[in-house]
């Protein structure tokens, strides 16, 4: 098996918006830093980044009181009050940072940049956008032009240590099935989080950074909350924001049913239209409706600067334009008839635990940005990460410079990683072992089935149960102890499905035994069985580590009493 | 589902192949051309057909694959 290595200062797996950001600033901070971005895509084009509507929150220096204030009001006591200040504390500078870069932020007349006021978080939140593919092929250009390689095609499965110290990662190329071995002085896990295969748009992120991470001891933080259900019509998967859809949502009846489960809220995240939605079907009340029939476009509509959002969408070619999307798919007007909605999975186990320079708290020579940190940093407390929308694609560039920066700090003083051909050895082949030439098998599609059967149905990881929650917690173990060993691999497309299937499997497992874990109900974690909120044992995140083949819980508590106070009201 | 690629209007720049999350199409080197390399995988997302500059691809939001729903 041929197999090619690489030596670079930096490893960045990933070269979507976080990725590309992070090699661009470590290249702006120190041109003689090596940095190398690998990406199982075409770099400029892979990844969520480009299919993402390009909306991004934007806090003011001034307003990160209010905004921190009245999230952590929202996070039923687990809210991280410390990676919430900052993170709004980064996004008017690191918004700045990438407009003066050129990335295409909406600008005025006076090409000054646009952010609106939207209120939704205190009187000083805003909101702007970028064209989000247009973004990622300017850093692309960018990252080329300071030097940064750039690696397509290739798969990263497992990271390298040296004790507990990464230096570097294995892979392989997907088109030539050869193995390829980086050797780092830093590597930085910038590939998204687990969106479990569950949205049409959203497939190539199945947590692989995040798995390697696991396997390789780093701490896993607040698991149970990585369920984000996004409400959406069922035939063409467009959406609305959850606070305006929640308005014309209905049962088979034509009963509203929102507020049924949530009165007097209006401003509760995806996760709790979900539930509704759930909870009414599980009664025989569906199926469920978005009816806005009459509606004026304005009534479910959001404008920036004066401008329709949509039309500006669509004017620039943003991937995600509903009414667009939906009139192409879908075919029908939703002021004209209703249409049948459910709630998607897209998952966001990003539950990499890092301190506030984004290094991992455990493996040296280890940093995490983006999705692949964002439910570990539990900023909305007690519901999935980006409930409230607009926070991923800022999230993924605030953390890449702070990473960066970092790393341009410690680079340089950090020695050549040394590895052990063994430990090597080992991790070429515990990636090519599925290429055993079997008869007969399963598909890697097959093993990716069984788990989802027992993770995105409501009934498991929205209305959760403990039977339940053990049955799926089986299932997934019978999928890795007798579906993947046989799983039919007969190409490096295959491979690539059998590893995406591998961490599908142990990110569903980290998400349903966290689930298990935690016996209460708070925010959008609900248990049948626990129905009340126990803040006297529970006002702790939940935490995973492997330990030996085991996977270990433990808790730690919520720092800063002050806000459980605060959210206790 | 990928319904078709117009191969006599690709001229092989690729955009398709590298948004593609499922690796559905490849490059061809001999063609210079993108092809449909593993149709079974494709999930509908209509990327390739949204982003190709020409309007070489025609896709549509039905799969072959399970689609596991909520409810």
């Amino acid at each position: 098996m041929k197999s090619l290595t690489y030596e670079t200062d930096v490893l960045i797996v990933g070269g979507g918006l976080a990725g590309l950001t992070a090699a661009v600033k470590i290249k702006e901070e120190r041109e003689e830093v090596e940095v190398l971005v690998v990406d199982k895509g075409g770099i400029g084009w892979a990844g969520q980044t480009p299919l993402t509507g390009g909306m991004c929150i934007y806090v003011e220096s001034d307003g990160v009181d209010e905004f921190v204030d009245s999230v952590v009001e929202k996070g039923y006591g687990l809210a991280n009050s410390e990676w919430l200040r900052h993170f709004a504390g980064h996004l008017e500078r690191s918004t700045s940072e990438l407009f003066g870069w050129g990335v295409p932020f909406m600008k005025d007349q006076d090409g000054k940049l646009v952010a609106a006021d939207s209120a939704f978080w205190g009187t000083k939140n805003k909101v702007t956008g970028f064209i989000p593919h247009r973004t990622t092929l300017h850093l692309k250009k960018l990252a080329l032009a300071r030097g940064v390689k750039l690696l397509n095609k290739t798969e990263v499965v497992d990271l390298i240590q040296d004790g507990k110290r990464i230096t570097g990662a294995v892979g392989f190329d997907i088109l030539s099935g050869e193995c390829r071995v980086f050797k780092a002085r830093a590597t930085v896990l910038a590939n998204g989080c687990c969106n479990f295969k569950g949205r049409a748009w959203f497939t190539m992120n199945v947590g692989e950074g995040v798995s390697a991470a696991y396997r390789a001891g780093a701490k896993q933080r607040h698991c149970e909350y990585a369920h984000q259900y996004d409400p959406v019509d069922r035939q063409s998967e467009t959406w609305w924001r959850a606070e305006i859809a929640a308005d014309f949502i209905e049962n088979a009846k034509g009963e509203k049913i929102f507020q049924k489960y949530f009165p007097g809220q209006t401003r509760l995240g995806s996760w709790a239209l979900s539930y509704a939605m759930g909870a009414e079907v599980m009664a025989g009340k569906g199926p469920i409706y978005f009816n806005a029939t009459g509606a004026s476009y304005d009534q479910f509509n959001r404008r920036v600067a004066g401008e329709d959002i949509r039309v500006w969408q669509f004017k620039h070619g943003t991937f995600l334009e509903p009414k667009r999307v939906h009139f192409d798919r879908g075919g029908h007007d939703l002021s004209l008839e209703k249409s049948e909605w459910t709630p998607m999975f897209p998952g966001r186990l990003g539950s990499v635990m890092v301190d506030l320079n984004c290094r991992s708290t455990e493996l040296e020579g280890l940093w995490g940005t983006g999705d692949t940190v964002i439910s570990g940093c539990a900023m909305n407390g007690a519901m999935s990460a980006n409930s409230y929308g607009r926070w991923g694609l800022p999230f993924a560039y605030v953390t890449a410079l702070m990473a960066a920066e970092d790393i341009a700090k410690v680079v340089p003083e950090t020695p050549k990683p040394q590895t052990d051909p063994e430990e090597q050895k080992r991790l070429r082949e515990r990636l090519f072992a599925p290429m055993v030439i079997k008869k007969k098998g399963f598909e890697p599609w097959d093993a990716v089935v069984r788990v989802q059967q027992v993770v995105i149905p409501v009934q498991y990881s929205l209305i959760r149960e403990e039977s339940r929650l053990r049955e799926a917690l089986q299932r997934i173990e019978e999928v890795q102890r007798e579906m993947l060993p046989n799983v039919r691999v007969e190409s490096p497309h295959d491979l690539v499905r059998y590893h995406e299937a591998e961490s599908l499997a142990t990110c569903s497992e980290m998400l349903i035994r966290a689930a298990l874990y935690r016996t209460e109900s708070r925010g959008s974690h609900f248990r049948e069985d626990c129905p009340e909120r126990d803040d006297q044992n529970w006002l702790k995140w939940t935490i995973i580590q492997k330990d030996g083949d085991q996977m270990a819980l433990s808790t730690m508590p919520v720092p800063g009493s002050e806000w459980s106070e605060v959210a206790k009201k | 589902m990928l319904k078709s690629l117009d191969e006599n209007m690709c001229t092989g720049c690729q955009i398709c192949v590298d948004v593609c999350p499922e690796d559905v199409l490849r490059y061809d080197q001999d063609k210079g051309k993108a092809v449909i390399a593993y149709p079974k995988d494709c999930i509908g997302c209509g990327a390739c057909a949204w982003f190709c500059p020409l309007k070489c691809i025609e896709a549509t939001i039905d799969r072959e694959r399970p689609q596991i729903q909520a409810y």
